[in-house]
């Protein structure tokens, strides 16, 4: 037993296969563990520091949560501009480095409704891959924006996925919405919510790429105008990129 | 089929298909360069531990299989693996063992059964509170009452969660 402790400490993939919560957990168990835990934060201060616009929070707590979804609701989607709102990543399961942010939030906020078989017993998305860049995306994702982040990979029935969490986001009058998934091209469901909502896709994605992501929808977030943003990503259809390129103002359609 | 040979730490060879490359990572660098009969040495691997891979490798006919749950869902390792044989392949490993086949396949670059040995580890914490790991690994409280509170109200979120469970 002594020695899974003891290469616990190097060992953090072990961590991917445990959800977040349970890995705060863990830091109580000893010094050595919460010291291992807490190094994971390179990311969020590369982050940070790379993106000072992206205001950072420690953690938002779920009455935080369900009254900034309230508020929202109460709003009809209107932001207050002292309110602060969380940005939902909601993610689906595959190999996609991205993790539902504070999911039971959500979930008690019945802001997931539907997606509930998702959802483990403690909140956390059971299907959602996480290891220790996807932890250190975890942290990263508590920020002070307003774009829902809508995340699928190209499992079956990502489309349904998507269109099912859009809906939802609608429900609540949510329209900055960003729909980030993992394909190798436009389909006809992508090219249809390009439509109203801006799509983003690539074929791999890694921490980088989510780094720069986040750097594209700060973008998105504070001009309701942009519509080719091109971070200095693998460019994966270069046809599609030139149409958004034609038509700027109608294409929300940005390709990395 | 090519077959290479493989020598473990302790000089014993063990003969096995070139396609064992498609889940080593190392064995796959290797044999860009391999000159035939060549001998390649693992001098990190155990002869027991090679044994080990190698009954993986052939289960899986040599090709990657579905990689368990992640996160893992239950503390029982055949909730998350699809293929029952991986669970009753982990499961009869001692904890010691596992810890030898992560540091073995770690130093072969191979994944697949490096996840699986990591998602069994990981199952042994799950849903385990704090107090039950502690006593079960031997731990002594290490934290004072003040930096104990202090963990706790660094996530309180998190704690919230437990105390729902």
């Amino acid at each position: 037993m002594e020695a899974i402790i003891q290469k616990m400490y190097i060992m953090t993939e072990i961590f991917c296969y445990l959800p977040y919560k349970e890995i705060i957990l863990l830091r109580r168990i000893s010094k050595k563990i919460k010291k291992r835990i807490d190094s994971i934060s390179t990311w969020e201060k590369i982050v940070t520091t790379s993106f000072p616009s992206l205001m950072f929070i420690e953690n938002i707590s779920a009455s935080t949560s369900l009254a900034v979804l309230e508020n929202i609701s109460k709003n009809k989607g209107k932001i207050e501009p002292q309110t602060t709102f969380p940005i939902g990543i909601l993610g689906y399961p595959g190999k996609l480095d991205v993790v539902i942010t504070e999911p039971e939030h959500l979930a008690r906020a019945g802001f997931i409704g539907s997606m509930k078989e998702y959802i483990s017993y403690r909140g956390v998305c059971r299907l959602c891959p996480i290891s220790i860049p996807k932890v250190e995306m975890i942290q990263c994702q508590l920020r002070l924006i307003t774009t829902f982040l809508v995340v699928a990979d190209g499992e079956d029935g990502w489309e349904n996925k998507i269109r099912e969490t859009i809906s939802k986001l609608e429900e609540y009058q949510i329209r900055k919405i960003v729909v980030f998934v993992r394909v190798n091209s436009l389909n006809s469901f992508l090219k249809e919510i390009s439509e109203k909502y801006p799509v983003l896709f690539f074929t791999e994605l890694t921490t980088k790429d989510i780094c720069r992501t986040l750097k594209a929808l700060d973008s998105v977030i504070n001009n309701d105008e942009i519509v080719n943003i091109v971070p200095p990503l693998k460019i994966l259809n270069p046809p599609a990129s030139e149409k958004v390129a034609e038509k700027p103002k109608k294409k929300k359609c940005m390709i990395f | 089929m090519s077959e290479i040979t493989l020598v473990s730490k302790e000089g014993t060879k063990i003969q096995i298909s070139s396609q064992f490359s498609n889940l080593s990572g190392f064995i796959h660098n290797i044999l860009q360069d391999y000159q035939q009969n060549e001998d390649i040495s693992l001098a990190s691997v155990s002869f027991i531990n090679l044994q080990m891979i190698l009954e993986y490798a052939v289960h899986h006919n040599f090709q990657v299989p579905q990689p368990p749950r992640c996160p893992i869902t239950s503390p029982n390792i055949a909730d998350n693996v699809s293929d029952p044989w991986d669970a009753e392949f982990v499961n009869r490993l001692n904890e010691d063992q596992i810890i030898d086949l992560v540091t073995a396949t770690n130093f072969l670059d191979m994944k697949s059964l490096m996840d699986l040995c990591l998602a069994k580890i990981a199952c042994m914490f799950k849903y385990k509170d704090i107090e039950t790991l502690r006593k079960e690994y031997g731990i002594t409280e290490e934290f004072t009452a003040e930096i104990e509170e202090k963990l706790k109200s660094d996530f309180p979120w998190a704690m919230e969660a437990e105390s729902n469970d």
